[in-house]
């Protein structure tokens, strides 16, 4: 029996091994890495900040929403991501005193607003940012604050509002004495009521205050407070607690905001959420409590607004971000909050840092990206170089040099190009809406036709021919109940047969409240097509009336009972799937007479009932497959739900993978190969290979391993997966043909060179860029060149080289290859090897040098392309295409190769003779020069050497234009242009080449 | 039966411990694999002859280096010279191609970045004699391969991570992390093209730093260098 134990052990790790083996995760395609877009002038939120001094810089961490956290060493100038491995959603940071390298991060931001991300616990860095262990905490979901005891470093305390969702144990006041390897709850107050905040004194560090916070969010509604909310104080570090009282308000209480001011520690101020909230100061460490007056900024949105900062030197000085600026230079008793100068910084305001060697200096993080002040938050300037927008869509155009359209989290609706001469700038970004963005979609006919949305379905028609907008919403007709808008109201554009009036084409825009709207003519008129599609339900689900607690709060955030995604069959307009945030999946076969429900199926799989439907996709490839993504998370249930019907959503199929983490958004199969399947979720992309059977989560595509995917798109003109990211902005996976072609090639073999794609002639463009000093954060341009792909199994130990041959079998070029495991990646820029350039003088920063490592451009036609892999060669062909359109036809191509290796070759001759020269110079030299003869020759040789060679040129400031050097300019020129040389431009050629015979005829007189 | 499951646990926490290496057991398998501390310490000098390979253009360059002493590397291309020279208290360079025609002296921020490399018997080698320390960061993916992450962090304080592959114990590539100026450097470096030389120690032949290969041609184990050539102006 042992035997067959440790038998069946051994087979297991066989299995377990040879899967392992044939087994592929995403580093197999990392070289289809994708292009971060941003955009950075629009930033995200920012959840945290915490800076520190270190070797004379200011070092700055930044936490975010859902971009994970980002480093600067200088003050803000620039910044890098340091945290992408891990959970993208950041409640607090803090930094061990005196040591700029520890930092230790609370996943799952605090402030509670509808469409806030969960975390998974604490972590710790010792090396600055570059490795991160996971230290505990793993179930709290939302971490507010972090406190270092200023005593000792070892001891820490984590508020933790806990999750928000549902009740949980995991919640509540946490201790480490050891640097986090262990932690205790050391204040607990019940499942539904976390900890809020935590001040520390900085020299008693025995003495603490508290605040505990009852809240909860529904899908349809929030209430902040109740009998758990309180203030409270202990003496002991946090042994015992006791409730303080004395002048704070009676009855039920709600968020408590405490700052203790730093260089007066028995003074404390504390914003108290209450039927009457406001501003509170205590002298006596918190025993005693009286009321200030305080500005409508000072207690507005508690669950949203809970920063509050006293200067760490001057003990009149309090800051209150909050919905805007406020400042008080007396302690809190009266604010203002003027600004002068710079600009004003996004409202919404959720993270200080006050640099406490220089109190002037205040970092601001908003709703919209971090904000600097060097005047104590009277003039600000904003820092364009943090790309953590929050998009909820995005939508594309069917050309080639498409645009992306998408909307922002508090930060309107906006286009970009996907690429741009220098790069996508942050002034490349254009805004084409207000308010919150959500769905942005372009007319298919005509480009400057754009519908955009604000939150609540508040939705406009933009003509950015003329610049003007008009609001298209359906109005409320006789008959119809209000309409409910959902935050994130559906705008769907799909194909249709019908003709307008005047006999063009047209297309049905859709959108939905509760029921379902049609549009043939830009949204001018509607055409209701549905009786409400929800649950309806009035009793229990449509409280936003009510929402809020004990401070109301109704922004349409919480209206419920609505649509929220919808599908039209592009080739039949009669089949719309309509999916409700309350459950209900829908269809109707006949343009919306009738309508079937079809979610129960769902149900069948292990999806729990009403589970918000999030997005529903119909396949390219079968008329009656649907995938449906499905969102329970307002439930408090984060499982990734998506599944899949074959026969129009009678019967339904889960997708399941361990990999898996975070509520479904979306599902995208790919048009061409339905083995190829996209999943973005709130923790991550995931791809499939196989059609849904196994999924890998995507690590090695240049994005945040778990990032918030809300939606993707395929540009199909180009194949590029278009993906937006909830805290990253856009991502561009360009040309999705290589993962394709990996999907169904057989990866046991040992090298696979994929056919190249033949290469339409196209270049990079180079104009117009954006002005180098409003760029901002720059998105990568996409790359216009020949590309190749191959496949390792497994990584090269030595170097894989490339060569390009022309047809006759002429090396061209040489090319470094890279020897990763899986698909490689190699681009050509079209040239070939670089002439030999005549050598001599000092040629830093002219043409000579240039010319050296510049060729002309190949023209269409047939090459060979040999991959060199462990002495073997794998070869392939490519074809380039002339572009008549882009006026690059063959013939032209063809003349200005020709042009340029005329030049090409005139200066590889000139580097024989001027080498023949030198030589003979050399030998000359050697000679008895005290001989006229020898003397006499010498010196004409040199003479001839300083016509041709710059040899007077010492420094980059001076130019010289001997032979050499006109020559250079001549062929670099030449080698740059786009066009042919016209006949008078090519008699400059001839006459250059006159000039090269001159010196040749005169280098061979004398040698 | 009950126990038969737990010796089957027994036996698992064993292979986990096995996985679980300490940083000092990959160290001492890595020296192995590249020919073992004897064969290292008895490198006394190194002379590298190759070049530079960036698509289809060359740099030809000669590396010249005395262990612990100074090290010069020069380059060539287009008749502009390109010089380095690192010693432990002093550095010049010259590059051409920027338009420098004479050696300048180094800052003491851009050598303090360089002298780690003046080392020829390998940093990891007898690394707490030489002031360094390392930290093991345990097992970690790159690139769809395993490697054992080693941190070492030089006197100089110069941070690198080796990645060591788990089955031979080479290092596939190594992250450095340099101080210039308050601020974090970060470069990558792939490590290709392992040759065992005459004296039975094992280097990279290639060296891959972005799109650029450095390729040796040509390696002396301890031929004779003149001094003269590391001195400054």
């Amino acid at each position: 029996m042992k035997k067959i134990v440790l038998l069946s052990f051994s087979f297991c790790l066989i299995v377990g091994i040879a899967t392992a083996q044939t087994s592929i995760n995403s580093s197999f395609f990392q070289v289809m890495s994708a292009r971060a877009l941003g955009p950075s002038t629009m930033s995200g939120r920012i959840t945290a900040i915490e800076g520190i001094i270190s070797e004379k810089q200011v070092n700055l961490y930044v936490g975010t929403a859902g971009g994970g956290i980002w480093k600067s060493q200088n003050g803000g100038i620039s910044f890098s991501p340091i945290f992408d491995k891990y959970a993208q959603s950041i409640g607090a940071l803090a930094i061990e005193p005196g040591n700029a390298k520890v930092v230790y991060a609370g996943t799952g931001e605090s402030n509670m607003r509808n469409s806030v991300s969960i975390g998974v616990g604490m972590y710790k860095t010792t090396d600055g940012g570059s490795n991160w262990q996971k230290i505990g905490l793993d179930s709290t979901e939302h971490i507010s604050k972090i406190i270092i005891d200023p005593a000792e470093k070892k001891t820490l305390y984590v508020a933790a509002p806990g999750p928000l969702w549902h009740d949980s144990p995991h919640r509540g006041l946490y201790k480490s004495t050891d640097a986090g390897k262990s932690w205790q709850k050391i204040w607990f107050v019940d499942n539904q009521t976390g900890c809020a905040d935590i001040a520390v004194h900085p020299q008693q560090s025995n003495i603490i205050l508290a605040s505990s916070w009852q809240f909860r969010r529904k899908a349809y509604a929030f209430s902040s407070g109740g009998l758990g909310s309180g203030l409270f104080k202990s003496e002991d570090a946090g042994k015992t607690w006791r409730k303080l009282t004395n002048g704070l308000p009676e009855g039920l209480l709600g968020r408590i905001v405490i700052s203790m001011n730093p260089s007066q520690p028995s003074q404390i101020l504390a914003i108290v959420e209450a039927k009457n909230p406001g501003l509170y100061i205590s002298n006596d460490l918190g025993e005693t409590w009286k009321k200030l007056s305080s500005t409508e900024n000072i207690t507005a949105r508690p669950f949203y607004f809970s920063t509050l900062v006293h200067d760490p030197k001057d003990p009149k000085r309090v800051y209150r971000p909050s919905f805007a600026f406020d400042y008080s230079d007396d302690g809190g008793y009266s604010w203002s909050s003027n600004i002068s100068g710079g600009v004003v910084p996004h409202s919404d305001h959720h993270a200080l840092w006050v640099n406490p060697q220089q109190t002037d200096q205040l970092f601001l993080g908003t709703d919209g990206g971090v904000y600097v002040s060097y005047n104590r938050g009277n003039s600000w300037q904003f820092l364009n170089n943090l790309p953590v927008g929050q998009f909820y869509h995005v939508s594309v155009d069917q050309q080639k040099d498409y645009r992306v359209f998408g909307g922002l989290q508090d930060n309107n609706s906006w286009v970009a190009p996907n690429s741009q001469p220098g790069g996508v700038s942050a002034a490349d970004w254009k805004v084409i809406g207000g308010g919150d963005g959500f769905w942005v979609q372009a007319s298919p006919f005509n480009p400057n036709i754009i519908f955009s949305e604000s939150q609540g379905g508040e939705m406009n028609r933009v003509d950015l021919a003329t610049g003007l907008t008009t609001g298209i919403r359906p109005k409320k007709q006789a008959g119809e109940e209000e309409h409910r808008w959902n935050w994130n109201t559906p705008i769907i554009i799909a194909p249709s047969a019908t003709k307008t009036p005047q006999g063009k084409s047209s297309y049905n825009l859709y959108t939905g409240a509760q029921y379902l709207f049609r549009s043939r003519d830009e949204g001018r008129s509607w055409e209701r097509i549905s009786p409400d599609l929800t649950t309806n339900d009035t009793l229990k689900k449509q409280q936003t009336e009510n929402s809020g607690g004990i401070t109301g709060d109704n922004t349409s955030a919480e209206n419920h009972c609505t649509i929220f995604t919808l599908a039209q069959r592009p080739e039949n307009e009669q089949i719309i799937w309509v999916g409700t945030d309350d459950g209900h999946l829908q269809v109707t076969t006949n343009g919306g007479k009738t309508w079937e429900r079809k979610e129960k199926g769902i149900y069948q799989t292990g999806v729990p009932e009403h589970a918000w439907i999030s997005s529903i996709t119909l396949s390219a490839h079968q008329k009656q497959r649907v995938f449906v993504t499905l969102d329970h998370h307002m439930y408090g249930d984060h499982t990734t739900y998506a599944v899949v019907s074959e026969d129009g959503g009678n019967t339904w199929k889960r997708f399941n993978s361990d990999e898996f983490t975070g509520f479904a958004h979306i599902l995208l199969e790919d048009p061409i190969n339905p083995n190829l399947v996209f999943l973005g979720t709130e923790m991550g992309f995931f791809i499939s290979l196989d059609a849904g059977k196994n999924w890998m989560r995507s690590k090695y595509q240049n994005m945040p391993w778990y990032t918030p995917v809300r939606d993707l798109q395929i540009n199909r003109v180009t194949n590029d997966l278009v993906i937006a990211t909830h805290g990253r902005g856009i991502y561009i996976i360009d040309n999705l043909q290589p993962l394709r072609d990996m999907a169904k090639a057989d990866l046991n073999k040992e090298i696979h060179f994929f056919t190249p794609d033949p290469f339409v002639y196209s270049l990079s463009g180079q104009f117009p860029q954006a002005p180098p000093n409003i760029s901002g954060w720059v998105g990568e341009s996409k790359p216009v060149f020949p590309t190749f792909y191959y496949y390792l199994k497994d990584r090269s130990s030595d170097a894989v080289k490339i060569a390009i041959f022309d047809e006759a079998g002429k090396k061209l070029k040489d090319l470094n290859g890279t020897g990763v495991k899986g698909l490689n990646k190699v681009f050509w820029g079209l040239t070939i090897n670089p002439p030999k350039v005549a050598k001599g003088g000092f040629i830093a920063q002219s043409s000579v040098l240039s010319a050296s490592v510049i060729s002309p451009k190949v023209p269409t036609g047939k090459y060979k392309i040999v991959v060199t892999h462990n002495k073997i060669n794998y070869e392939q062909w490519l074809l380039i295409k002339p572009n008549d359109a882009a006026g690059f036809t063959a013939e032209k191509l063809k003349k200005l190769n020709g042009q340029g290796m005329r030049l090409y070759q005139m200066e590889e001759e000139l580097y024989k003779w001027v080498d023949t020269l030198d030589k003979k110079i050399v030998q000359v030299q050697s000679a008895d020069t005290t001989q006229p003869a020898n003397a006499q020759k010498l010196k004409a040789l040199n003479d001839l050497r300083k016509e041709i060679i710059e040899t007077n040129r010492k420094s980059i400031f001076f130019d010289e234009f001997k032979f050499r050097r006109r020559l250079s300019d001549l062929y670099v020129s030449v080698c740059l242009q786009t066009e042919p040389l016209s006949a008078s431009q090519e008699k400059g050629v001839d006459v250059m080449k006159q000039e090269l015979d001159d010196f040749i005829r005169r280098i061979q007189a004398l040698l | 039966m009950k126990k038969l499951f737990i010796s089957a646990a027994l036996l698992l926490t064993t292979l986990a411990s096995v996985s679980a290496q300490t940083a000092d057991e990959v160290i001492n398998k890595y020296i192995d694999a590249i020919g073992g501390k004897a064969k290292w310490l008895s490198l006394k000098s190194l002379k590298i002859e190759g070049q530079i390979e960036v698509q289809g253009v060359t740099i030809p360059f000669t590396m010249q280096s005395i262990h612990d002493k100074a090290n010069r590397m020069d380059a060539e291309f287009q008749g502009m010279k390109i010089v380095e020279i690192v010693t432990p208290q002093a550095g010049w360079s010259m590059n051409g191609l920027q338009g420098q025609s004479a050696l300048q002296p180094m800052s003491q921020e851009d050598l303090k970045t360089k002298v780690d490399n003046l080392d020829l018997q390998d940093q990891l080698i007898d690394y707490a004699q030489k002031g360094h320390k390392v930290e093991m960061l345990g097992k970690d993916e790159a690139d769809g391969n395993e490697y054992f992450k080693v941190k070492l962090t030089t006197k100089a304080g110069n941070d690198r991570i080796y990645f060591i592959d788990t089955k031979t114990y080479l290092p596939y590539k190594m992250e450095n992390t340099m101080n210039v100026s308050g601020q974090e450097v970060k470069s990558e470096m792939k490590f290709l093209d392992y040759q065992t030389l005459e004296n039975g120690i094992k280097m990279a032949f290639k060296q891959e730093v972005g799109l650029m290969m450095m390729v040796s041609k040509k390696i002396t184990v301890n031929p004779v260098i003149d001094e003269s050539i590391f001195k400054g102006n």
